[in-house]
């Protein structure tokens, strides 16, 4: 037996490898083939990104004559979703680490190297994509051995589209990927990796036993949160879920315990037995703690209940993402939303929309602030609406991420020209032999939010690379800009920055507003103020003409039409005091582009 | 369908031009003398099957297209059988629209001998450099001598139509215009505020960039323009686009936005009587084929609910001078409107859109300006 995982950076073909492992083994007949199985939500398989890990076992009959079973434990691919990466390698024993030939070695490589390192895993380096015209394998090899720090003379070579290599791949899992050990004698400790929600049998727990075994209708703990359970079922995964009557140490399979609620069986948590417990848990289990903060509301007033709903199922199956109720004078009742990470948001949105049929206003994403009021209280501030008056606020700590920029080197001085702008502090710079750099950055998390990645894919025609990690709070001059039209302040419109931006941001965001608002019937006054002073204001002439010149028989239908669409066009903004804002002036505060002026 | 009122309008569609002009979005096209025949064939076979000799006919409207593309006799020919087969009344409004172009003396004495009695010219300016952006085939002269040729062979009830809001035109050429149009004295004058049409020629323009319109300040200082210069020379503003001297209102026009009930004859004409709305195939071959087989030419039809009609009704009539009745609407209709739209009433008066005077409500300036605003509001 084998446990391996893949991990790549983006878009390296790490789903792609994964389907045809499954084809080479025979788990998936051609029948049943379908691009990137692993990848079960229509949305992952459309945007070419894995969001959920996922598990699959193939048994394979290897060239000196022995039959392995190998599971394969799929990851997710982007920063957002490290932490579940995480969990992922702690149930192997080995990775293939993929790098795209034409690519090379880009930021989340490194990332996923280095975690595999951590976990103290056998990493297999494979290098993928051979085929395409612009591959440069030896190149590639070098950046394998200059920045990754592995030895490429044992790299294998793979076209995962073209079929190329298939078979030494899977040989290579066999012997270079040390077997499992675990004394299934021992008490239970199986690491729950993964979970999904199933609405009959409750939540399926993905587990890798460490030692001990899992067998039905035995009474299981867990061990962070301490409940209780009896186990219904264990199996293995095939292409479909196959029960067993228990898994042993080193076995990677499910268990469902009639658990309904997902905080009760969070990954990363070990399960013991309840009889005879292990004394300690496996390592490495953490909260989850959104970094990204929005408020989501739907545009339909009425549609709150069907918002709270979807939200709940969505949680179901994805422990990371945190809801509360709030409710704010402009958009009315909606939730506060916490996120891992700008992608993570996105994709929670777009589930909400495309899943659930809902149409929403997302407020300008938000970190965490921590304030230290004057009376010596420390609050943590998700959202800027609540940030307390400034006679209040002693200072502001907000989070901070140790960022990596990996790109060819004629790029640099566009990466440290952004990551300088963004408030960065400067680190380190390494250069390798391949032409490409590594640069380190301190930056606060709140920059990266603000369209940091668009702007570097931008400035480097997409060369570059990012991935970060969470480094801590530190203190910083921060103000809160607040958005005020035709004098009332619009708290979803309000956003936190740096003294030294505030002014320029508040200039910019109101100017962006005079794009989006349409003309009302009077005039409509944008402004943008800091401790109530107005930095920056733009006026909405009011609308003087809209009127059709002709109204006679066969216009009267006509009219009625376009009359039916403004109307349905006016149903959609929300209403602000009397002037109605439409959805995409709530994304403008985001979404304001290159910030050199 | 049976008309339910005493009176009824007839309209009686053309869709037949010279040559298409640029900013034209209206049904009407070139036709060669064949498509022509059939059409008139099938014409006369819809006046037929629609006829309706128990209920009296007040207005008939001959629009287009430009109805005189046709010689004068054709269309005595078709109101000679719209009046047999619906009973029009003595003194009945009957109208043609024509081009200025396609009218000579003889064809105007002609018509007028027909029955024709008000006469509706496409002048759209008499500013040379206007017509000419405009793609009309006429200058200001010969819309000047139209007039005239009118009056001399007897029309006493003459309509202008005149657009602003033309790419390139200054308030100071509209102004000229409508200074010119003052005192030839039509008894009835309609301006229309250019509209860049989907699907035509001015669209396509816009799109590419070549033209411009003149902008909302400027449309609105012509609209005020005329406002002001025409009731000054003693015409009544009685609906958003149209003036008239005392007692010269469009009859037939008022039917639409009073409620009233109307047969649309021809391709794409629009009907309405006993609560239903329908209208004919829009494609001239479409209607021909339809008729040569004995059907009727529909292809769209709605029952409007008591609801529906008082909401259209009431949009409609919000933009005539007179404005609206909501007692007298609500009675019509069999709904209480006074209490229906009291908020929405409220809410157009707070906002200096109208002005309410007992269960009667009626624009302002402002609120005749922004009429698609205000019927926005009214609409559920």
């Amino acid at each position: 037996m084998r446990n391996f995982g893949i991990v790549a950076h983006i878009d390296h073909g790490k789903s792609t490898l994964a389907d045809r492992l499954l084809e080479f083994t025979g788990t998936l007949s051609e029948r049943e083939r379908r691009d990137q199985v692993l990848d079960q939500m229509e949305l992952e398989r459309e945007r070419g990104i894995t969001i959920k890990a996922s598990a699959i076992r193939m048994t394979y009959a290897a060239r000196d004559g022995h039959a392995y079973v190998l599971n394969l434990i799929d990851t997710p691919g982007h920063v957002d979703f490290a932490y579940e990466v995480s969990r992922s390698l702690a149930a192997c024993e080995g990775v293939l680490l993929v790098v795209d030939a034409a690519q090379g070695v880009e930021a989340q490589t490194v990332a996923n190297a280095e975690l595999a390192v951590e976990h103290g895993l056998e990493i297999v380096p494979v290098i993928n994509k051979i085929d395409l015209p612009n591959a440069s394998v030896e190149r590639v090899r070098q950046e394998i051995e200059d920045v990754v720090g592995l030895s490429s003379a044992s790299a294998l070579l793979t076209s995962a589209k073209e079929g190329i290599g298939i078979q030494e791949v899977l040989e290579a899992v066999v012997e270079r990927i040390p077997p499992p050990t675990g004394d299934p004698e021992a008490p239970l400790q199986a690491l729950i990796f993964d979970s999904h929600f199933d609405p009959y049998r409750g939540i399926i727990a993905y587990v890798r036993l460490r030692q001990g075994r899992l067998t039905q209708g035995m009474r299981i703990r867990m061990m962070a949160t301490g409940k209780e359970f009896e186990v219904d079922d264990v199996g293995v995964f095939g292409l479909t879920m196959k029960p067993v009557e228990s898994l042993i140490a080193g076995e990677v399979g499910y268990v469902a315990a009639g658990i309904k609620v997902i905080g009760d069986a969070p990954v990363g948590d070990t399960i013991t037995s309840a009889e005879r417990a292990a004394s300690a848990p496996l390592p490495g289990y953490r909260m989850l703690k959104p970094m990204v903060f929005c408020g989501l509301y739907s545009t339909e007033g009425d549609d709150y209940p069907a918002l709270r709903e979807a939200l709940e199922r969505l949680q179901l199956n994805d422990a990371a993402l945190s809801f509360e109720p709030e409710s704010s004078a402009a958009l009315g009742f909606g939730f506060r939303c916490g996120f891992l990470g700008l992608l993570h948001m996105e994709i929670v949105q777009e589930r909400l929309e495309r899943e659930y049929g809902l149409t929403l206003v997302a407020t300008s994403p938000s970190v965490v602030y921590r304030v230290h009021r004057t009376d010596g209280e420390v609050v943590e501030i998700d959202n800027p609406a609540r940030m307390p008056e400034p006679q209040h606020v002693d200072h502001i700590e907000e989070p901070w991420v140790k960022a990596m920029i990996m790109a060819p080197a004629e790029y640099v001085g566009p990466c440290l020209e952004l990551a300088q702008e963004r408030r960065g502090e400067f680190r380190n710079i390494e250069y390798s032999s391949t032409n490409r750099v590594i640069i380190t950055y301190d930056l606060p998390l709140a920059e990266i939010l603000l369209d940091f990645f668009d702007q570097l894919k931008s400035r480097t025609r997409g060369y570059a690379s990012l991935d970060y990690e969470f480094a801590g709070y530190r203190p910083g001059e921060l103000v809160k800009v607040q958005v005020l039209v035709n004098g009332d302040p619009v708290d979803a419109l309000s956003f936190v920055t740096h003294r030294d931006r505030a002014q320029s941001r508040g200039r910019r965001v109101v100017e962006k507003l005079k794009q989006v608002v349409p003309r009302q019937l009077f005039e409509v006054r944008l402004q943008a103020a800091i401790n109530s002073r107005v930095v920056a204001s733009e006026t909405v002439r009011a609308l003087r003409k809209n009127v059709l010149a002709k109204c006679y028989g066969g216009d009267v239908t006509r009219k009625r039409k376009l009359l039916e669409k403004q109307k349905a066009g006016k149903k959609r903004m929300k209403q602000v005091g009397s002037v109605e804002i439409p959805q995409e002036a709530f994304l403008s505060v985001l979404r304001l582009g290159d910030e050199r002026e | 369908m049976k008309a339910s009122s005493a009176m009824l309008g007839i309209y009686i569609h053309i869709p037949f031009c010279a040559g298409k002009c640029p900013y034209c979005g209206f049904n009407s096209r070139p036709a060669d003398a064949s498509v022509i025949e059939c059409y008139l064939a099938a014409l006369h076979e819809e006046i037929v099957l629609r006829s309706q000799a128990d209920v009296a006919a007040d207005t008939v409207y001959f629009g287009g297209g430009t109805p005189t593309i046709l010689p004068a006799s054709r269309l005595a020919d078709i109101l000679r059988g719209v009046l047999t087969r619906f009973r029009a009344v003595v003194g009945a409004e009957v109208t043609v629209e024509a081009n200025p172009e396609s009218l000579t003396r003889e064809a105007l004495a002609e018509l007028r001998e027909a029955g024709f009695n008000r006469l509706s010219i496409g002048a759209q300016s008499f500013d040379d450099d206007v017509l000419a952006a405009l793609g009309r085939r006429h200058d200001a002269t010969r819309a000047i001598e139209a007039v005239g040729d009118a009056r001399a062979t007897g029309w006493s009830n003459i309509s202008l139509d005149l657009i602003f809001g033309v790419p390139g035109q200054s308030p100071g050429q509209w102004k000229a215009t409508l200074k010119r149009a003052i005192s030839l004295r039509p008894e009835h004058i309609s301006t229309y505020c250019l509209t860049v049409e989907p699907e035509t020629e001015f669209e396509r323009r816009k799109q590419a960039g070549e033209i411009e319109g003149v902008g909302e300040d400027a449309e609105l200082e012509m609209y005020v323009a005329a406002r002001l210069m025409l009731c000054a020379a003693g015409y009544e503003h009685y609906e958003i686009s149209n003036f008239a001297l005392p007692g010269k209102r469009c009859r037939h026009n008022e039917k639409y936005w009073r409620g009233g009930e109307y047969f649309g004859l021809g391709a794409g004409a629009h009907s309405r009587a006993a609560g239903v709305r329908w209208a004919n195939a829009a494609q001239a071959q479409e209607y021909i084929a339809m008729l040569a087989q004995g059907t009727l030419p529909v292809t769209y039809a709605e029952r409007l609910c008591a609801r529906r009609a008082l909401e259209e009704e009431l949009i409609l009539a919000l933009r005539t001078g007179e404005g609206v009745c909501l007692r007298e609407l609500g009675l019509r209709c069999g709904r209480d409107a006074v209490s229906e739209y009291r908020n929405q009433v409220r809410e157009l008066a707070a906002a200096g859109l109208a002005v309410a005077e007992g269960s009667r409500v009626i624009l302002t300036d402002r609120g005749l300006a922004l009429a698609n605003e205000v019927a926005i509001r009214v609409m559920a």
